[in-house]
């Protein structure tokens, strides 16, 4: 393990490693700070940039622009209460109102460090658990990697929120289906192509990250204009304050950081779980902790409601590598994308990456702490000269962000037919986005869509044809038992619910 | 009457599976596959039944009514310039081979910079041709070569020897 340490850490300080962590962080800071670009838009915008690169650096490229998305985030969260990413929502519930009290710089400054330290924090588990889980996931078969992946589907719709799991479930579904498109591998016979020869390699993934993602957010931000926030952000940036912070402040702080940072890692360890789940239950679990006086001041610029949130939600990034990089099932939309760039490179993350390409393994899992020292001592002093960027009139940006999502698919493929499927996948992803249903379920469905099969057909032909193999191994039957539980729970609270209004309002018959 | 949002995306879906179930069978199966326990069509079969159910359980379950209705859904959207940058995007897919990447790539962004509002002409034309021929150099001195188009090759004047 040592050796794959320093093997990855010589490669992360590489100059070239340490130039795209900084680009990373400094580019996702950027995104994260615009409205409407979340951070899936972010690195699906960076995969056609790392092409050029190896694995390592495409991946430590993109980790940077994760984390700079996460950041950029929360300064629209404290600086003008408009989050642009969703794990950054309860950042502003206290970053927000001490902003207004003339402490922005304060603000930023606490969230800066709470970032980092749970950055790393989170880092320092992950060099631990990773391996660990690595080593046991050695001895998995594929029936365990079948009921894996339902698991990690499952969980994504069970998380996705109120009103939400069926519709996550349907889209998870939608998103298997395109992965069905194509030659079938095993069988080498055409799917659903109709006779095109553009559609028997089948449904490329960046193509449809980049049109589901950037090209959709893109043309929603036309389609349903909001307030432009820019100016207020700048405006904001002009007047942050001190961001110094006392004594008793950073005490304040430091069992907080602790706390959260074990909660994030956890919850972001979780598929479907995240940033977003990560820094509401850290800021529940801060109120739930405080005194009767502290109570009173979260919402109103409260150190510790600010920091928790802060805490968990970077280590819930780290967190959400685990699975990614050990099992290689993707946890998030955001880990999602970059295991189908992973894919694209030629390495195929799981198990065997730790034993077969540690240098990338390690690397990445450095990178990370590499990338938290960048958004403390770089991003931080340079906040108010990125937020120049934001200068840029969205009749520039919105046309440059289409042509790089188009130029970013037709230079891998050289195919025009691309950006015309490119322009009618976003136009279905519009439609959807319209109807409320969520992107990231089918992004992970098609990335896991094609693994799920190619495991259960080898499952199936390994027990001659019979099924048992989903209960004849207890990791098996476990991990398919928690996917039954994490789908029944939601499916059952929406019944109970619906029970109670029903014994409330006796009729109700609309369609 | 306008119909709630999650029934009609429901429906969307319903309809969904069942043309995608009505097209599993035209999957060729290699000899002796067809009493396989696992084939080709195992998997879109097995697909198009469950979101079949999953959408119809959906259908059938009391309406949310915080979903809204799907006109209120569509209702003030500005489709007219997403449309025109839906167009242009088109029209550069057809002629980026043609016309080639510096000229293609420059009236795409001139057109979204117009479409979007931008009136002021060094604005327009200096930053969709600066903004070009910056990329075009950054991805020649990646070894990547776009051509500039086959117009000039017939032309005659560009040689196909580049």
């Amino acid at each position: 393990m040592l050796e794959g340490i320093f093997s990855g850490l010589s490669t992360a300080v590489l100059p070239i490693n340490l130039l795209m962590v900084a680009v990373g962080c400094f580019a996702g800071t950027f995104i994260g700070m615009l409205p409407g670009l979340g951070p899936i838009t972010a690195i699906a915008l960076m995969i056609p940039i790392t092409y050029g690169f190896d694995p390592s650096t495409g991946l430590i490229l993109m980790a940077g622009v994760y984390y700079g998305a996460i950041f950029g985030g929360s300064t629209s969260s404290i600086l003008i209460n408009a989050p642009g990413v969703a794990g950054t929502v309860a950042t502003a519930f206290d970053g927000y109102p001490m902003a207004q009290k003339g402490q922005a710089g304060k603000a930023l400054a606490i969230a800066a460090i709470s970032s980092f330290s749970g950055g790393t924090i989170a880092a320092v588990f992950l060099l631990v658990a990773a391996p660990a889980l690595a080593s046991v996931s050695l001895s998995f078969q594929s029936g365990d990697y079948f009921a894996l992946m339902v698991l990690g589907l499952t969980a994504v719709s069970a998380f996705a929120g109120k009103g939400q799991v069926l519709k996550a479930v349907t889209m998870t579904l939608f998103g298997i289906m395109l992965s069905t498109i194509g030659t079938d591998p095993a069988a080498g016979v055409a799917r659903f192509t109709f006779g095109s020869m553009d559609l028997v390699d089948g449904i490329s993934f960046l193509l449809l990250a980049m049109s589901t993602f950037a090209l959709s957010e893109a043309l929603l931000s036309i389609l349903r204009p909001t307030k432009d926030t820019r100016s207020d952000e700048q405006k904001a940036l002009k007047s942050l304050g001190s961001m110094k912070l006392s004594r008793e402040e950073v005490k304040t702080m430091i069992p907080v950081i602790g706390r959260s940072s074990v909660l994030g890692f956890f919850t972001g360890v979780l598929p479907g779980a995240g940033a977003t789940i990560a820094s509401f239950l850290a800021y529940g679990m801060e109120r739930n902790l405080a005194s009767a006086k502290e109570k009173l001041g979260f919402g109103k610029g409260s150190i510790r409601g600010l920091s928790a949130p802060e805490t968990a939600n970077n280590a819930a990034c780290s967190g959400s590598f685990v699975p990614l990089l050990t099992l290689g099932i993707p946890g998030s939309g955001t880990t999602a994308v970059m295991m189908g760039a992973l894919i694209s490179y030629g390495v195929q993350p799981g198990p065997r990456l730790f034993v077969e390409q540690p240098e990338v393994f390690w690397s990445v899992i450095i990178s990370m702490y590499i990338g938290n020292v960048v958004l403390l001592v770089l991003n931080l002093p340079l906040i108010p000269y990125i937020s120049r960027l934001l200068a840029l009139p969205q009749q520039l940006l919105v046309p440059f962000v289409l042509f790089f999502s188009l130029v970013g698919v037709y230079l891998v493929t050289f195919n025009t037919m691309d950006i015309h499927m490119m322009v009618i996948a976003a136009a279905i992803a519009i439609g959807l986005r319209l109807l409320n249903y969520p992107m990231a379920p089918m992004l992970l469905g098609f990335i896991l869509g094609k693994m799920m099969e190619e495991n259960l057909r080898r499952a199936l032909a390994i027990s001659d044809g019979s099924i048992s193999f989903l209960w004849e191994r207890p990791i098996t039957l476990v991990i398919l038992s928690l996917s039954i539980l994490f789908l029944a729970a939601p499916l059952i609270g929406n019944f109970r619910t619906w029970m109670r209004n029903r014994k409330a309002v006796p009729n109700d018959g609309e369609l | 009457m306008s119909i709630n949002r999650d029934k009609f995306g429901a429906l969307i879906f319903l309809c969904l599976a069942l043309i995608y179930g009505s097209y599993v069978d035209d999957i060729p199966l290699l000899f002796g596959d067809e009493d396989a326990p696992f084939n080709a069509r195992t998997l879109p079969n097995a697909l198009a039944w469950i979101l079949g159910v999953v959408s119809f359980i959906q259908l059938v379950l009391p309406t949310n009514k915080e979903a809204g209705t799907l006109s209120a859904a569509f209702r003030g959207l500005k489709w007219g310039r997403v449309v025109v940058l839906a167009v242009l995007m088109v029209l550069y897919g057809l002629t980026i081979r043609q016309i080639g990447f510096p000229i293609s790539t420059s009236l795409f962004l001139m057109g979204g910079f117009y479409t979007l509002g931008e009136r002021r002409p060094h604005v327009l034309i200096l930053t969709a041709v600066l903004v070009t021929l910056a990329f075009w150099g950054l991805l020649y001195m990646m070894g990547i070569y776009l051509t500039p188009g086959d117009f000039f090759y017939y032309l005659g004047w560009m040689s196909n020897d580049a």
